[in-house]
């Protein structure tokens, strides 16, 4: 069982007993019980799958639990809709915010339990302008009630849905993953803000990746993995590595692999690509089994050049060699063509078909450039299919499931196979770890060295320097739409490469 | 590592599986036997033959409807195309019979000219939708006004009749099997396996699923609607003719609201109207539970008005079933 | 991915196994006799489908069942129901039909099965293998349109309602008024349009004419449907009396109309007769009897002899 001995005691906001849940093929909660105390940051880190959000959805009232129990001060607590759930004091923000982009800002605040005129037909404007107003004068926000909401930032938006669930006199407020789109200067306001609900009595249950801001705000910890409550324990009780080892359930080494052989002759080299604003003048080249690496800002033309090199995206100028040559990708046909693949950062958008098989999107691109038939040899397939999901180590209940079902790093695998399974030559990958959990960020990068020395050529954008730092031979900075700087293997740092990212000093 | 099919929880998660997927085949296991126990008339084999005849023309439509709901487009103009296509079947028959011709070469031109005006007219559908990216429910409500428009025009707002011995392809039958049940089981098969044995048929499904991972994949998306389209085409001419030829004359006011026959069919089959999913094994016994639930109703002298009724609440239950199957998609 | 076929193959295999173990079980109780109406929504088709159970009850309860069906004027539905009857046993047909050339296969598949079919209030093109009972269009047409001579104003601008294209009816009427009105030179057959037999249409049609045809004295339609739609129409337009109206069917409607001078005349579509014949004709193909087509003849309705109709209406429950 779980020890959480220093938490026996304590003024007891939430308490969940023995919650199970199962869907289709998966057992996603195993008899979790925990204790969250009133007015603490409460930290639930586990790896993707780990059923970190099948547990916040049961406590949201989204799911319900097949087994078990959950207490709110210490009554019996059976949310049945989110909006019940927010009813009795706890108050969800989702990774992805819940907010309509056309309303105002004042009418996003109080969506569903919009303030009436009497008779309970119209909807009494004026104060509930006024009364958006006073929060977000209260909580010193810089902008205005009447604004529309599409004109906000995402972390204005955030502070938007925290302003909601204040209105709410919510007890709990349930953060999901509320820094994956922020910049560091929003994450610091963010935790100011979590400090002050803690200072009102507000309990915070947080859902987090990243370390550095897990020991930051936590007080208490809790780790679960594959369905079960591994710990709890107060935050000063762990350190990064014990964290991490408890997540991922065995010890892990630097953390990236030993780095291969030697590149070998060029693979991809491309001269002068510009369009408009977006990028100028960025020519590089990449050798057979060697990992270059591109870093920069948000914003600062990295996903644009890629997306054009892969033929998503026109360009304005800009020529392209494979192996010497020079090739004429006009789309991305031609470009897979050549072996040139590209895994997106935006794998829900660009990535997978949600409601088709393991097997279906595994092997989209293969029906053409590896059968390359009309027709499909299913036993040809199966195998296929197989041998990358034994190679690529693809966690599912059987090939034929939906892969909407699996969790962000086997659907992550699963892209990386049908990249695979098209035989490339170059691959570019965007941002190949976001929204993974440690054990399968560590699976992908020996995966990537493997590839490497096959004399695959890899061209990585990454917005993680350490993984940059540890995974790439070469690394090119890209700041506003140029290359503003390159590092070879073991001169890159952190501060340097952020120094050229943000224009600081540019020696390009 | 490898751990696929070690995770399965068996027991209550494979029965729910299994339902999914046979769902809708039990359903209708479930209307031919109920059929079977309460008309003695039902289990005749004329009446079997019957029913087989009188989901042909509708099944043949549902298959290029499915394919076309699955890629996430639709198509509102199949009725008014069936009755253009099919009008101009028994028309040019006729004037080329007339002409002199002899009968094989003028089937075969008339035959030529029906499908070739279902391909047209689905053609210019899917450009423009390909093209301007417009939305397909738009797109092909306007052809449906034209081909409605073209089919008055040709036939002058007149039925054709006399139209010769083409009518043996909508009433004639090789031993007992009439020609349309024949012709509607070869594009069943066709579609059945354009679908699952293609890789076109998973372009289709890529497609309806996330059409921008599509195009990330390197599938070129536009050729494949068109195409998709096209093949549609082919199987609303081929309808138009069963029609036309089954009301022994040309009708250029018949066929309205076939394609929500159409339609009705392939979604109580389990096609989704969101995209991406769908069968025609689904659309098959879509097609049937309807045909039967229509004919037991008319042997039982149920009227017509209750018959819709009952029709618009297997809909509904079929969808109610659909999301109570599939669950909650996260 | 073998499970589809298996789906698929199950699905036809239970189908024609279900096909061909059929057995021809007979059907229990009394003969049974269907009509198949035209359509429900057709005033004219549910007085003769009223008049035919009516008639059944009375007179053939001890000798066959009467079951009714709408087409709803549709030749497929009507096709289906035909085919239906054919499975179900049925001892005889009667059907009004949509078409005159659609339903001719099925029809002779039923005769060829060995089930009498009569067409009422119609025919078909199938070549006398059916029976039927029809009325005369032509003399239908004459006979309104010659009483329309005698009221018409010189220089009168004449506008028709026609039914369906190719309609048997439809055609026969319009030779009917034609002819007639092409006796007096001075009258003008300013547009004919296609009102479908609808009221709805016809109202539509009758209002484009009220703004194009400039001195418009009067409109003639195939049926009271249509002419009771022009009505409303001539109504909206404040133009009521201004314009005559004649119609053929003499429904309910159309005689309250023709009483309150609404409109001029109709003709006596005789509705009882046509139901009387045929279940008189089922009567006898069911005892073997041989039965023979023919032509009912249909009365002028005007203001004078009006109240007669209306009292037929009475009793039979059309009317108040």
């Amino acid at each position: 069982m779980s020890g959480d001995p220093s938490m026996a005691g304590g003024d007891c906001v939430l308490e969940l007993s023995a919650l199970g849940k199962s869907f289709p093929g998966v057992r996603a909660l195993d008899e979790v019980s925990m204790r969250v105390l009133r007015g603490s940051v409460h930290v639930i880190v586990g790896e993707n799958g780990a059923g970190k959000s099948t547990l916040m959805k049961i406590i949201d009232g989204i799911y319900e639990p097949d087994s078990g129990e959950m207490r709110l001060d210490g009554a019996p607590y059976r949310p049945s809709s989110p909006t019940h759930a927010r009813s009795l004091g706890i108050s969800m923000i989702f990774q992805e915010l819940n907010v309509v982009p056309e309303l105002s800002v004042a009418e996003n605040i109080f969506l569903g339990r919009e303030p009436m005129r009497p008779g309970g037909i119209f909807i009494d404007d004026a104060r509930l302008n006024r009364l958006a107003a006073e929060y977000i004068a209260e909580q010193g926000l810089g902008f205005s009630p009447a604004d529309p909401m599409k004109s906000l930032s995402v972390s204005q938006a955030q502070m938007v849905e925290i302003v909601k669930a204040i209105s709410c006199k919510a007890k709990l407020v349930i953060m999901d993953e509320p820094t994956s789109a922020i910049t560091d200067k929003e994450v610091g306001y963010l935790f100011e803000k979590i400090a002050e609900l803690k200072r009102q009595g507000v309990t915070v249950i947080y859902i987090s990746h990243k370390m550095d801001e897990i020991f930051r705000i936590a007080d208490y910890i809790s780790v679960l993995r594959d369905g079960r409550h591994i710990e709890t324990r107060p935050a000063a009780a762990f350190n990064r590595d014990s964290l991490i080892e408890l997540m991922v359930g065995r010890e892990l080494g630097s953390g990236y692999p030993g780095q291969g052989s030697s590149p070998g002759p060029e693979a991809l080299r491309i001269e002068g690509f510009t369009r408009g604003r977006a990028f100028r003048g960025i020519s590089f080249s990449v050798r057979k089994g060697e990992i270059l690496g591109i870093a920069g800002l948000m914003g600062a033309g990295r996903t644009e050049v890629a997306r054009a090199i892969f033929g998503l995206d026109p360009r304005d100028s800009g020529e392209v060699y494979v192996e010497g040559a020079r090739a004429d990708i006009g789309c991305v046909d031609d470009a897979i063509g050549l072996g040139i693949v590209m895994v997106s950062e935006d794998r829900r958008k660009y990535g997978i078909i949600p409601m088709r098989s393991v097997t279906e999107n595994a092997n989209l691109v293969g029906l053409k450039y590896r059968a390359g038939s009309w027709w499909i040899d299913e036993a040809d397939e199966r195998a296929a299919v197989r041998e990358q999901v034994e190679r690529l180590g693809i966690k599912a209940p059987s090939a034929e499931t939906e892969i909407a079902k699996l969790s962000g790093g086997n659907q992550q695998k699963v892209i990386l196979a049908k990249w695979l399974l098209a035989g490339p030559k170059v691959m570019i990958l965007d941002e190949p770890t976001r929204g993974i959990d440690v054990g399968a960020k560590y699976e992908i990068y020996k995966l990537m060295r493997e590839l490497c020395e096959r004399g695959i050529a890899i061209v990585m954008i990454s917005s993680e320097l350490p993984e940059l730092i540890g995974m790439s031979d070469r690394i090119l900075v890209m700041c506003a739409g140029r290359i503003a700087g390159t590092f070879e293997r073991g001169e890159a740092t952190q501060v340097e490469i952020m120094r050229k990212a943000t224009g600081g000093i540019g020696n390009a | 590592m490898p751990d696929i099919a070690q995770r399965t929880g068996k027991g209550r998660a494979d029965l729910k599986a299994l339902y999914n997927k046979y769902g809708i085949f039990c359903v209708m296991l479930l209307i031919l036997a109920t059929a079977s126990g309460i008309s003695p008339a039902f289990l005749t084999r004329t009446n079997i033959i019957n029913v087989l005849t009188q989901i042909s023309v509708v099944t043949i439509v549902a298959c290029g409807i499915t394919m076309l709901i699955i890629e996430g487009m639709t198509d509102l103009s199949a009725g008014s195309v069936v009755a253009l296509a099919g009008c101009l079947c028994v028309g040019t028959n006729k004037a080329l019979a007339a002409g002199g011709m002899g009968a094989a070469p003028a089937f075969a031109l008339a035959l030529g000219c029906a499908v070739l005006v279902g391909v047209a007219v689905n053609l210019a559908g899917a450009l423009i939708i390909a093209r301007y990216d417009a939305p397909p429910f738009i797109v092909t409500l306007a052809a449906m006004q034209v081909a409605r428009g073209l089919v008055y025009i040709y036939t002058n707002g007149q039925q054709i009749y006399d139209i010769g011995r083409i009518a043996a392809i909508g009433q004639g039958r090789i031993g007992m099997v009439p020609y349309s049940v024949l012709i509607m089981a070869a594009i069943l098969a066709a579609s059945w396996v354009i679908l699952r044995k293609t890789r076109f048929g998973r372009y289709i499904y890529a497609i309806g699923g996330n059409k921008a991972a599509a195009v990330a994949s390197g599938i070129k998306v536009n050729p494949v609607i068109v195409k998709t389209f096209a093949i549609h085409g082919v199987f609303v001419g081929v309808a138009g003719v069963l029609y036309m030829t089954r009301l022994n004359s040309g009708q250029p006011a018949e066929g309205v609201g076939l394609e929500f026959d159409a339609i009705t069919a392939a979604i109580i089959g389990g096609t989704s109207m969101a995209g991406g999913l769908g069968t025609i094994a689904g659309t098959i016994c879509g097609s049937v539970i309807i045909g039967v639930v229509n004919n037991i109703l008319n042997l039982l002298f149920v009227q017509a008005y209750y018959q819709q009724i009952i029709k618009g609440l297997i809909i509904v239950l079929a969808v109610i079933l659909d999301i109570k199957t599939k669950g909650k998609r996260s | 991915m073998k499970k589809g076929i298996t789906v698929l193959a199950a699905a036809l295999i239970a189908l024609s196994a279900l096909g061909l173990a059929g057995c021809h079980k007979a059907p229990k109780g009394p003969p049974k006799v269907a009509f198949i109406c035209k359509s429900y929504s057709d005033a004219f088709c549910v007085w003769v489908k009223d008049e035919m159970e009516k008639g059944a009850k009375a007179n053939y309860s001890g000798q066959f069942e009467l079951v009714c069906f709408d087409a709803a004027n549709n030749s497929t539905t009507q096709i289906n129901q035909i085919e239906n009857c054919v499975a179900s046993k049925f001892s005889a047909i009667v059907l009004q039909q949509v078409d005159a050339q659609a339903p001719v296969p099925a029809v002779k598949k039923a005769i060829e099965a060995g089930i009498p079919v009569i067409i009422t209030t119609g025919h078909i093109e199938d070549g006398g293998a059916s029976t039927y009972i029809d009325a005369d269009p032509v003399q239908q047409g004459t006979v309104v349109a010659e009483y329309a001579l005698t009221k018409l104003p010189k220089g009168a601008k004449v506008c028709i309602l026609q039914g369906p294209a190719g309609n048997f009816h439809a055609n026969g009427r319009q030779k009917g008024f034609e002819t007639v009105l092409a006796t007096r030179p001075d009258i003008q057959v300013v547009d004919a349009q296609i009102g479908e037999w609808g009221k709805e249409k016809a109202v539509t049609i009758t209002q484009n004419w009220l703004s194009s045809v400039k001195g418009l004295s009067c409109i003639m339609s195939h049926n009271d449907d249509m002419a009771l739609g022009a009505y409303e129409a001539i109504k909206m337009a404040g133009k009521a009396g201004q314009i005559q109206i004649y119609g053929v069917d003499a429904l309910a409607a159309a005689c309250v109309a023709v009483k309150e001078g609404r409109m001029e005349a109709t003709v006596f579509q005789n509705a009882i007769g046509y139901a009387e014949k045929a279940l008189e004709f089922a009567s006898k193909a069911l005892k073997k009897e041989p039965i023979q087509s023919l032509t009912l003849a249909s009365d002028l309705v005007t203001k004078d002899n009006v109240d007669q109709y209306l009292e037929f209406h009475k009793k039979l429950g059309n009317l108040k």
